[in-house]
């Protein structure tokens, strides 16, 4: 069971490789993270476009509604914080997150293991249902899409496929 | 390339110095603040590239943590070496996730 918050279900949506993982594993989510898809929904860009992909996928998603998690940081919103309280009254086993500024924070919340979008697509290779050239290529649209924190981390998870040449 | 008519608002000291300077290098006021403009994008867009550039380089282990630190402010520097671990760590996250 994995719970994934909105910046991970955009990165998905961005890489165009959020069916595959809906389809290959059990993904829950939180009203919250909706609403802030719904909001981004609204810019027409890249993370809007996302968001919009992503919502229409929707009906694959398990959405749970959470408590007020009341944590109060300046890096994690309040997806986040709402996904962190579903995965452990779920104790799911992942919580997926694409927020690399809020990944320390999100990390000191939870007793679950933390992984960014492109470990899910290695973990989708080692499904043979994705192909490492595959993978890579959708880890350049990631990476086009984020900041100078996120590009080198993007382009440099490339690295991750190496192995499977 | 095109152009397009804005409207803002700008202090009356800025716009006085502008043009004293539009004044003296024969300019109007315009090529100023597109100049002016141009030089705070460039600066913006290499202080990116460049801060990618020393991420790139902790990433390649050729820095460590406390010079990132330095270039890039402790939580972002935090941020990057919490993705490092993960990137380090994907492979065996990777095998957990696959055989859930």
């Amino acid at each position: 069971m994995i719970v994934a918050d909105t910046s991970a279900l955009i990165s998905l949506a961005t890489a165009d490789t959020l069916q595959l993982v809906l389809e290959e594993f059990d993904v829950h989510t939180t009203e919250t993270v909706l609403e802030e898809l719904e909001n981004t929904a609204e810019y027409d860009d890249s993370h809007g476009n996302a968001a919009e992909n992503v919502l229409d996928q929707r009906e694959q998603l398990t959405v749970h509604s959470t408590e007020d998690p009341e944590i109060e940081s300046s890096r994690i919103d309040d997806g986040e914080a709402t996904c962190t309280v579903l995965v452990q009254e779920l104790e799911a086993e992942f919580l997926i997150t694409d927020d690399l500024r809020a990944l320390p924070e999100i990390q000191a919340l939870t007793d679950a293991r933390v992984a960014i979008s492109p470990i899910v697509s290695k973990a989708l290779v080692k499904r043979d249902v994705l192909t490492h050239r595959e993978a890579e290529t959708r880890l350049d649209s990631i990476a086009e899409t984020r900041d100078w924190l996120g590009a080198p981390i993007y382009r440099r998870a490339k690295n991750l496929f190496d192995g499977d040449k | 390339m095109g152009t397009t008519r804005v409207n803002f608002r700008l202090p009356d000291e800025l716009v006085e110095k502008a043009d004293v300077a539009a004044e003296v290098t024969h300019k109007n006021r315009t090529d100023i603040i597109v100049e002016a403009l141009q030089d705070y994008l460039e600066e913006v867009e290499d202080d990116e590239k460049f801060k990618e550039a020393v991420i790139e380089l902790y990433l390649d282990d050729q820095i460590g943590f406390d010079v990132l630190k330095e270039f890039i402010g402790r939580q972002d520097a935090e941020s990057v070496r919490a993705s490092k671990t993960l990137l380090d760590q994907g492979d065996e996250l990777a095998d957990e996730l696959a055989e859930l």
